[in-house]
């Protein structure tokens, strides 16, 4: 036996977890272990005279009363369950899972993107140009055009509602190449060249200058 | 008649026995109470995990999914969760780090580790606090490892096998963690002798 073990094995006698009186004594007989001994004894004597301490009778008496109803305990959804420890494993597993979770994600929306191919319609913003809602024309057309697309979206697939969210603007697209039209419907092609100042689009006090020529100080 | 701890619990488990359970808490309740006492070193959370320990007891036990299986001391099984639940309180405060067994045999540097003013609070407690608040905060001032193996054997009253089994180290790991806690305790207790001696000629 080592002086090591020697120490070891006094601890338990002191315990009294080894009922040995010829063993104890052998050990005894070692000064140092005797020393240590006498010291452990001295310290433990204090501890087994410390008062003891005890829990509030409060708690006390709601532990038997929930021993009563054990039931209410279960359907309890606060109290937590004694489970079992988490282990390393699964702790580095979860940022695994998250990465996972992302990466298919990302794969279905960009395989549901190729699906729809690249000229797929987009959904219109609610937003809308000022000069859609000054027309009265188009704010009627609109309308309709908006009740057409609650029922038809209450009843029909995503694809539908897409497809009148196209439909809008076509619409504005109409009202832009109109007002374009209307604007330049003195030019003609072949005409000769008109001065700048006489074009519909013309706005009175800006200097026009020739395409070719740089501007000042360039 | 004195009735067994598995007399007790077979009664609450058979027939609903309230009483019986009451008794075993009554019977515990200082050992269980002590050691979590010990390891928060406050009066309110100890209750609180007091309560938590007890209520895991019951709910264990009813559903009969525990650890419990009857085949060890029923008391060795609560302590089991107590530890649970006082080690999950001090990880959520960062109060516990996990001990490796490289820190095994590390009671001879604990002395280096202490601070210097550590005596002289020892000294101070002496001379404010009762003997029995003085050697708690002794106490606590062990590493750890130590303080939870002294704790488990002279407030729960769990054997070395029982600790060893309970902590997840060997046996004599458990005994050198005691041994190394009784006497870093014996030099605590020794310093402040001394310095009781010496404070009243100085003054």
């Amino acid at each position: 036996m080592t002086p090591m073990d020697k120490k070891l094995q006094i601890v338990r006698h002191l315990y009294g977890e080894v009922d040995d009186r010829a063993a104890f004594r052998r050990l005894l007989e070692d000064e140092e272990v005797r020393a240590e001994y006498q010291a452990m004894s001295e310290v433990k004597f204090r501890l087994d005279h410390a008062p003891r301490s005890r829990p509030d009778p409060a708690v006390f008496g709601r532990i038997v009363e929930a021993a009563g109803r054990p039931e209410r305990l279960e359907a309890s959804p606060s109290r937590r369950r004694d489970r079992l420890p988490v282990r390393a494993g699964r702790r580095r597993m979860w940022p695994w899972v998250g990465a996972t979770a992302v990466v298919v994600l990302a794969v279905g929306l960009g395989l549901g993107r190729l699906a729809s191919g690249p000229d797929a319609p987009r959904l219109a913003s609610d937003e809308r140009p000022a000069f859609f809602e000054q027309d009265e024309g188009l704010r009627a057309m609109r309308a309709p055009a908006a009740q057409r697309r609650q029922t038809h979206t209450a009843a029909a697939g995503p694809e539908d509602a897409l497809d009148w969210d196209g439909a809008d603007e076509v619409w504005r697209l109409h009202r832009r190449i109109e007002q374009l039209r209307a604007r330049n419907a003195a030019l003609r092609w072949g005409e000769p060249a008109v001065p700048l100042e006489r074009l519909p689009s013309f706005v009175p006090g800006v200097r026009l200058s020739p395409a070719g020529s740089r501007p000042p100080g360039r | 008649m004195h009735l067994q701890d598995e007399q007790l619990v077979e009664a609450y488990l058979e027939r609903g026995d309230q009483r019986a359970f009451g008794a075993l808490v009554e019977r515990h309740q200082e050992r269980v109470y002590g050691y979590l006492m010990g390891m928060v070193r406050d009066p309110d959370v100890a209750n609180d995990l007091f309560q938590e320990t007890f209520l895991r007891v019951i709910a264990a036990l009813q559903k009969r999914r525990g650890s419990y299986t009857r085949q060890g001391r029923w008391l060795a099984w609560v302590m089991r969760i107590a530890r649970n639940a006082a080690l999950d309180y001090l990880r959520s405060r960062k109060k516990w780090q996990d001990v490796t067994s490289a820190d095994d045999e590390d009671g001879a540097s604990f002395w280096e580790r202490l601070p210097d003013t550590g005596a002289l609070a020892a000294d101070e407690a002496l001379h404010r606090a009762e003997q029995g608040a003085w050697l708690a905060a002794c106490i606590d001032r062990l590493p750890p490892e130590q303080r939870e193996v002294l704790l488990l054997r002279h407030e729960a009253e769990l054997t070395f096998r029982e600790i060893a089994e309970l902590t997840g180290c060997s046996i004599n790991t458990a005994l050198g963690r005691m041994r190394y806690a009784l006497l870093n305790l014996r030099k605590m207790m020794t310093t402040a002798k001394k310095k009781s001696l010496a404070e009243p000629a100085t003054s």
